[in-house]
C-alpha cells in the first residue's frame, strides 16, 4: 500500500510543486490527471525518489520512501516523461546497463523484456535508428526489468501509435492486477481504460481521489448536449467547459458541463471520463459552484 | 559483487558511448597525426628533442621520454575537455532520473564514471603510444624498444590521467562548475598545477611536491635540469636544431624507487576529491540542481545580470535587430546576435565598455590593454553561439525557419560577426584612421575568432573546443610579447605581417568550410 501524508514540495521560488497532498491506495492503477503545472510530475519524482519532499510523509508498505529512499528503489521501476536514450548503444545493451543498474542479475531477463515489448527482432540495433513509439517500448522494458512492486509511468504513451496504445494500457492493467502502478498522463482515455483510482490534480492540490465510476456518478446529471448556431459559440464557451463541439449543418452541436439545462432543448446524456474531469476542474465538488 | 557489476556496467556504458562516437575515431586520427608532426625527419632541420641547439638521436628513450612528456601535458588539458560531459550525458538524455531511481548508490555511479574517464583517457594515450612507435620505425636511428616505451609512459601519464578523470567528475557534480564556467576555471587550475610544480621543485630532492606532481614535471625538471645547465636550453616537439653537430644520445629517465612513491602518490592523490563529488552531487535532483544553478549566480554576477537584462532588451539589441523585422538571412543574423546579448548580458556590457574605452583611452593602453580584454571577452561571448541550438535542442524549431536550416553556417558566421563587430568597431576606425595597418590587424583578428569560434562550435556541438584552444593560443599570445611573428596577433604588438594575416584568414576559411561540409553531411 502507499500511503502520503501531507506532502508539500515548495520551491526556491515560492511556489508550490505539490502543496498539502494525502492519499492511500492499496493497489491497482493509480491514474493521475491534472493541466500542465498541476504537480503530477513533481509528485512523480517525489516517489520515485528523484526529488526530495519540502514536507511530509510517503510510505510504500512497511518502506518509509522520504527517510530511506534506497529500499524502495530495489522494487521501484519508473520511467520520466520525455525520457531519451544513450543513442550509440544497442536496444540490448541499453536494457542491460539498467539491469546492472537495478541490480538483476538474470542474463535472459534482458531477452525476455525486449520479447514483452516487440523489439526483440531489433535488439542489436542501435538505439538511435529507432522511432519515437520503439523508444518509448524500450523505456518501458527498462522500468519493468526488475520485476517492481510499484511502477511510476509519466506520460507513457506520448508517441505511441494506436495499436501500441492498446498494447501497453492492457500490460498496465495486467500489471496492476498485483503490484501498484501511478499513470500520469493528458490523456483521459488511457485512465479510463486503465486506472482504477483517478487523483485529479490541479495547482498541486488534489481536489478528487475517487473511482471512475464515483467520478462517473458525481458527473451524472451535469453533462448535456445542444445544437446552436456557431454566432453563440464564444459566449458559450465563456459560461460553461465544453468537452465537445463539432461543426454540423443545423449549426454547431455542443456537449457541455453544466450543474442544470444550459440553454432551453439542451438534452442531458450520459458522462465520460472526460466530461467528469472537466467538471471537477471548473466546479466546486461540494456547493457545486463554478470556480 | 553486485557493487562490482554496477561499477562495471557504468564504466563499460560511458566507454562504448564514446568510442561508438565519430568525434573519437577523429581525435585518435589527430593524435596519430600530431605523432607525425612532432617526430619530424630530421634532415628538414627539426626534431623531437632539441638541447641547446643540439638534437637527441632518435632511440626509443628519446622518442619514449619526449612523446610521453607530451602526451602527459596534452591530456592534463586537453583530456579534461574530452571527458567532462558525461554526467551532462545522463542529465540531456534524461536518462539521470532513470539512474536516480535505481538502488545504485551515487558513489558507484561516480566512481564507473571516473573509471571510465580514466580508461578513455588510457586508451588514447595507447593510441599515441602506438603512433609514436610507429614513428620510431618510420624514422628511428636506433631499434625500437617496446618495453622502453610503454615504462616512459607508464612513468608519465598514470598521474595526469587520474587528475583530469577526478577533476572532471567533481566539476560536473558541482552544478556551478559543470559549464563555461568550469571549463575556464579548469584551464587556470592546469596552469596553476603545471607552475606549482616546477617552482615547489628542488632539483635532485623528492619533495612533498613531488607527490602532487600530476604532469611529471618535477621528473622532467630532473632528467633534464643537468643537461640544461650542459648544453643549454630545451625544446620538445619539432624544433630547430644546428644540423652542423652531432645528435647526443639520450639515455632517458632512470626511473628507480626513488620516484616509484612519488608516482604512485601522484597517481592516487586526486581519488579523495571524489569524496567531495559524492557530497556535491545532485543525483539528477532538478531542484538541488537549479538551486546550485541559482547559487552560481548569487552575488554580484547575478545581481548586474539581472539589472542588465531589461537594459539589453530595451536598447542595444534593438538597435541591431532594427524596427522592422522581415524573413532574410540578414535580420535572422542580427536576431541572433541579439539573442547572444540578451543571453549574456554581462557580455553586452563589456561590448557597451569596449566602444567608449576604445574611443577615449591612448593608443598604448587600446593596444596593450584594452584589446586583449575585448578579445577574451569576445571569445567567451562566442564560444557557445553555433552549438546553441544543439544544446538547447532547438535545431528543429530553427530547421522550420525559412533559409537558416541551409544557411546555418553563414547565418552563425554572421551572427558572430556582428557581435565582433560591436565589439571592435570603435578600435577598428580609430587605428585605421591613424594606422590603417593596426585597423586591419585587429579586424583580421575579430574574422579570425568569429570564424574559429563559429566553425569549432558547428564541429563538435559544445562551446568546450573552441574555448580551450582560443585558451591556450591566447595565452600564448600574450606571453609571447610580440617576439613571435605568427603569434603577433589582433594589432596588440603593431600591426600584423602580411603573411600572417594571410595565415589567419586561411586558417579560419579552412575550418569553416569544414565545418560547412560536415554541416551539409548533417543534413543528408
Amino acid at each position: 500500500m502507499l500511503s502520503i501524508r501531507s506532502l508539500s514540495k515548495q520551491f526556491k521560488t515560492g511556489n508550490y510543486g505539490v502543496k498539502n497532498l494525502s492519499l492511500e491506495v492499496a493497489g491497482g492503477v493509480l491514474g493521475l490527471l491534472g493541466p500542465n503545472g498541476a504537480g503530477k510530475t513533481t509528485l512523480m519524482k517525489i516517489v520515485a525518489t528523484v526529488m526530495k519532499p519540502s514536507e511530509g510523509e510517503i510510505h510504500f508498505g512497511n518502506i518509509d520512501i522520504v527517510e530511506d529512499p534506497n529500499a524502495i528503489r530495489q522494487r521501484l521501476g519508473y520511467l520520466p516523461q520525455d525520457f531519451g536514450t544513450y543513442e550509440q548503444l544497442s536496444a540490448r545493451e541499453f536494457l542491460a546497463y539498467f539491469a546492472a543498474l537495478k541490480g538483476v542479475s538474470s542474463a535472459s531477463k534482458v531477452d525476455e523484456m525486449l520479447e514483452s515489448v516487440n523489439l526483440h527482432t531489433v535488439a542489436d540495433r542501435q538505439v538511435g535508428g529507432f522511432s519515437g513509439g520503439m523508444k518509448q517500448r524500450l523505456g518501458i522494458a527498462q522500468a519493468l526489468i526488475n520485476d517492481p512492486d510499484l511502477l511510476i509511468v509519466d506520460e507513457p504513451t506520448a508517441g505511441l501509435d494506436p495499436e501500441e496504445r492498446v498494447r501497453f494500457r492492457n500490460l498496465l492493467t495486467d500489471f496492476g492486477r498485483t503490484k501498484l502502478v501511478i499513470l500520469s498522463t493528458h490523456i483521459v482515455s488511457d485512465i479510463e481504460s486503465t486506472a482504477t483510482r483517478i487523483a485529479i490534480l490541479k495547482e498541486g492540490s488534489l481536489i478528487a481521489f475517487e473511482t471512475p465510476e464515483a467520478l462517473l456518478r458525481l458527473t451524472d446529471g451535469w453533462v448535456w448536449e445542444v445544437t446552436v448556431p456557431s454566432s453563440r459559440l464564444d459566449e458559450l464557451r465563456k459560461k460553461f467547459p465544453i468537452s465537445r463541439s463539432q461543426g454540423r449543418p443545423d449549426g454547431v452541436h455542443l456537449r457541455l458541463v453544466a450543474p442544470e439545462a444550459p440553454l432551453p432543448g439542451a438534452a442531458q446524456t450520459v458522462p465520460t471520463p472526460e466530461d467528469a474531469y472537466l467538471r471537477c476542474m471548473n466546479f466546486d465538488l461540494r456547493t457545486g459552484d463554478r470556480i | 559483487m553486485q557493487s562490482l557489476r554496477r561499477i562495471w556496467a557504468v564504466l563499460w556504458t560511458d566507454c562504448v558511448l564514446r568510442f561508438r562516437k565519430t568525434s573519437t575515431l577523429v581525435t585518435f586520427l589527430l593524435l596519430c597525426f600530431f605523432a607525425y608532426i612532432w617526430v619530424p625527419d630530421p634532415s628538414g632541420g627539426t626534431a623531437l628533442l632539441v638541447v641547446g641547439g643540439q638534437r637527441a638521436l632518435y632511440n626509443s628513450e628519446a622518442v619514449a621520454f619526449a612523446t610521453a612528456l607530451l602526451c602527459s601535458m596534452f591530456t592534463g588539458l586537453f583530456g579534461f575537455y574530452l571527458v567532462s560531459q558525461s554526467i551532462e550525458l545522463d542529465i540531456r538524455t534524461r536518462c539521470g532520473a532513470i539512474i536516480a531511481s535505481t538502488p545504485t548508490p551515487t558513489r558507484q555511479y561516480l566512481l564507473g564514471k571516473c573509471l571510465g574517464n580514466m580508461v578513455f583517457l588510457g586508451t588514447l594515450a595507447l593510441g599515441f603510444l602506438l603512433s609514436c612507435m610507429a614513428m620510431q620505425l618510420v624514422r628511428g636511428e636506433a631499434s625500437l624498444e617496446p618495453g622502453t616505451f610503454l615504462r616512459q609512459y607508464f612513468i608519465f601519464l598514470p598521474p595526469a590521467i587520474s587528475f583530469v578523470s577526478v577533476v572532471a567528475i567533481l566539476f560536473e557534480s558541482i552544478p556551478r562548475l559543470a559549464g563555461k564556467l568550469g571549463d575556464v576555471c579548469y584551464f587556470f587550475l592546469w596552469m596553476l598545477v603545471l607552475t606549482a610544480g616546477v617552482a615547489a621543485h628542488e632539483s635532485g630532492a623528492v619533495t612533498a611536491s613531488s607527490y602532487l606532481d600530476f604532469t611529471g614535471v618535477t621528473l622532467i625538471a630532473d632528467t633534464l635540469g643537468p643537461l640544461e645547465a650542459d648544453k643549454g636550453s630545451v625544446s620538445i616537439g619539432a624544433a630547430p636544431f644546428d644540423q652542423l653537430r652531432p645528435p647526443f644520445v639520450f639515455e632517458g629517465i632512470e626511473f628507480g624507487p626513488k620516484w616509484l612513491a612519488p608516482r604512485l602518490g601522484s597517481f592516487l592523490a586526486p581519488f579523495p576529491l571524489l569524496l567531495l563529488a559524492i557530497a556535491f552531487f545532485h543525483r539528477f535532483d532538478p531542484t538541488r540542481s537549479r538551486i546550485a544553478a541559482r547559487r552560481h549566480r548569487v552575488g554580484i554576477t547575478r545581481r548586474l545580470n539581472s539589472l542588465l537584462k531589461p537594459l539589453f532588451a530595451l536598447g542595444l539589441p534593438r538597435l541591431l535587430t532594427g524596427a522592422n523585422q522581415r524573413a532574410t538571412l540578414f535580420g535572422a543574423m542580427r536576431a541572433d546576435a541579439s539573442l547572444t546579448l540578451l543571453n549574456n548580458p554581462m557580455g553586452g556590457l563589456a561590448m557597451a565598455l569596449a566602444i567608449p574605452a576604445s574611443l577615449l583611452v591612448p593608443t598604448r593602453v587600446l593596444l596593450g590593454g584594452v584589446l586583449p580584454l575585448v578579445f577574451a571577452a569576445l571569445a567567451m561571448l562566442l564560444a557557445g553561439v553555433s552549438s546553441r541550438e544543439h544544446r538547447n535542442g532547438t535545431q528543429t524549431l530553427i530547421s522550420s525557419a525559412p533559409g537558416l536550416r541551409e544557411h546555418f553556417v553563414w547565418w552563425k558566421l554572421g551572427s558572430a560577426v556582428l557581435v565582433g563587430l560591436g565589439f571592435t568597431m570603435m578600435a577598428i576606425g580609430r587605428l585605421g584612421l591613424t594606422s590603417p595597418g593596426e585597423g586591419l590587424s585587429v579586424l583580421v583578428g575579430m574574422l579570425f575568432t568569429a570564424t574559429s569560434a563559429t566553425a569549432l562550435g558547428i564541429l563538435t556541438n559544445t562551446p568546450k573546443a573552441f574555448l580551450v584552444l582560443f585558451l591556450v593560443f591566447w595565452y600564448a599570445v600574450l606571453n609571447s610579447g610580440g617576439q613571435i611573428p605568427w603569434l603577433s596577433f589582433g594589432g596588440l604588438y603593431g600591426p600584423m605581417a602580411g603573411w600572417v594575416q594571410a595565415l589567419y584568414l586561411g586558417l579560419g576559411a579552412t575550418l569553416l568550410l569544414l565545418a560547412f561540409l560536415v554541416h551539409r553531411r548533417r543534413l543528408l
